[in-house]
């Protein structure tokens, strides 16, 4: 088989390529507000750190002690984690205070 | 007689004399020096005021920086505490900080992170040997910055006579913003709910892992670049990832000493991508409740050596409640995936054959472990049970497949479960089945 791609076939991929590119410029002006790190807290509201931890590390598998890791240990773990289980900036904050007050 | 003494007296009194002027005259001599070694003194001298000299002003110098220093304390002392003072206050306010502060100093501990699991297993199905075997996944996690941050894993399995060794994932992320990471390299399929989150073996609750959905329909890592994050609305959250990649390659012949049924089958680690095509997709999840979510993925791409594409879909439940009424933690799981190469015309060893190239498939599983029985033992006991089937009769591989697997868990530590399993296995057009046992001991670290 030979590997062409006629332009009727190009059209899909263009349209998702191009609503790719449009989200990705509409985030990237998100991009010029700075991202909160870990320790800055905002106005405190919504659940605790630790009902956070809960539901958050459970949907996929069981949740680790706190004392599991030491401080230093549960920052990179929870960056890992604020990528992979796509977490909001709180979300991340919350939970690692509450591991590396809680181990 | 008297004239002998006389004489003799005379004699010793001149030979005390002679004696006393030889003497008298070496000590005159050794009073005086030459003009050499004067001179050679002398230079002596001058260099010894010399260095005294240097001495002194060394001296001058040192008196000074000590002063410097002592001011310099005293002010520093009244304006703010220093690092070690800081310290040792923490110390003394907060033992559980200073233990903090003592960990964060062991060697290696700044910023890397050693993670993985590893898992021994065996299994024996009908129709197949029986046989133990051996996994390692090491995992090292490298925060460069507060948003920068390396993951790389590597994928080591026993293979027939062969130990093999993958790189699963190596990718770098950086935080942009609250809601958007931008992350680039190899990255586990953001559209596979089952391959992003439950195939690690310490995480899957069964000994291995669903038809269809893994080593399947979907590719399990991309080689490209994605946007993702999580954005809250009110009580409930959406996340998403959207990615751009190398497309997968259509296997489009097989030869005589190929297995027929991977014609039209895809090969995922395409990484060389021949003729240049894209992959492109996502994922889309909403949390309505803190305890569940759906979610829809899509992957859209060319084909390497077809000009067929590829569109292939997922949906995904997933539930996890810990429950008082049920006295326990209930998870629920299910995936279902499809996969879209149109009808093609393929080459069997010369003979063309033509065929709708649809598969589909996907799983459904429900766990429940008691964690509020009053009996310590069973709160460690985990129950499973999982339904999975493939549907290809269209295809070479002229069979659709479906498993029923029920097993029992054993959780030493939440990061450590010895699996055991039961599989019935059916296929259809007559093809042997593999039913049988599954056992899996793994670890998490």
């Amino acid at each position: 088989m030979k590997t062409t791609i006629s332009k009727q076939s190009l059209a899909p991929i263009l349209t998702l390529a191009l609503a790719l590119a449009a989200g990705i410029l509409a985030l990237a002006g998100c991009a010029s507000q700075p991202a909160t790190p870990p320790g800055h807290a905002g106005q405190e509201s919504g659940p605790s750190g630790a009902r956070l931890w809960a539901q958050n590390c459970s949907r996929c598998h069981n949740s680790r002690s706190p004392s599991d890791y030491s401080g230093v240990h549960w920052d990179v773990a929870m960056l890992h984690m604020r990528v992979r289980a796509n977490l909001t900036a709180e979300e991340h904050r919350k939970i690692l205070e509450f591991l590396q007050s809680s181990n | 007689m008297k004239s002998h003494l006389i004489i003799a007296a005379t004699v010793t009194g001149l030979a005390f004399a002679l004696g006393e002027t030889q003497l008298r005259a070496a000590d005159d001599t050794e009073k005086f020096v030459t003009r050499d070694e004067f001179q050679k003194l002398r230079q002596e001298n001058d260099l010894l005021k010399k260095e005294l000299e240097s001495w002194r002003e060394f001296k001058s110098q040192f008196e000074q920086w000590k002063q410097q220093q002592a001011g310099r304390a005293a002010a520093g002392a009244q304006a703010a505490p220093t690092e070690t003072s800081q310290g040792m206050a923490a110390q003394v306010a907060a033992p559980g900080d200073a233990k903090e502060l003592a960990r964060s100093t062991f060697p290696g501990s700044t910023k890397f992170l050693l993670t993985g699991y590893g898992a021994a297993g065996f299994t024996a199905l009908r129709n197949n040997d029986a046989a133990f075997n051996a996994q390692f996944n090491p995992m090292l996690l490298w925060k460069i910055t507060d948003r920068l941050l390396f993951e790389g894993e590597l994928e080591m399995e026993l293979e027939g006579t062969e130990t093999s060794t993958a790189l699963e994932v190596a990718n770098l992320s950086y935080v942009m913003n609250d809601y958007v990471t931008f992350q680039a390299g190899k990255f586990l399929n953001p559209m596979n709910s089952f391959v992003e989150r439950f195939h690690m073996a310490w995480v899957n609750r069964l000994p291995d892992k669903p038809l269809a959905v893994y080593d399947g329909l979907l590719p399990e890592t991309y080689v490209g670049a994605q946007l993702r994050g999580g954005l809250p609305l009110g009580p409930t959250k959406f996340n998403y990832s959207g990615f751009i990649a190398n497309a997968p390659q259509l296997i489009t012949s097989v030869g005589p000493d190929d297995d027929l049924a991977s014609l039209g089958t895809m090969e995922f680690n395409n990484f060389d991508n021949p003729g240049g095509h894209v992959a492109v997709g996502g994922h889309v999840g909403f949390q309505p409740l803190p305890e569940l979510e759906v979610g829809y993925g899509v992957h859209w791409s060319g084909l390497s050596d077809s000009s067929e594409h590829a569109l292939m879909q997922s949906v995904d439940l997933n539930y996890v409640h810990d429950m008082e009424s049920l006295k326990g933690m209930m998870r629920l799981n299910a995936q279902w995936v499809w996969s879209d190469l149109g009808r093609g015309t393929y080459d069997d060893n010369g003979t063309p054959v033509g065929f709708r190239n649809h598969r589909n498939g996907g799983y459904a599983q429900i766990a429940y472990r008691p964690t509020h029985a009053s009996w310590e033992f069973l709160k460690h006991v985990e129950g499973v049970f999982r339904y999975d089937l493939f549907n290809q009769a269209e295809t070479p591989v002229g069979y659709d497949q479906n498993r029923y697997t029920v097993g029992l868990n054993y959780w030493l530590t939440p990061k450590t479960v010895f699996k055991t399993a039961y599989q019935f296995d059916h296929k259809t057009a007559g093809e042997p089945d593999e039913s049988g046992v599954l056992v899996q001991f793994t670890s998490g670290f």
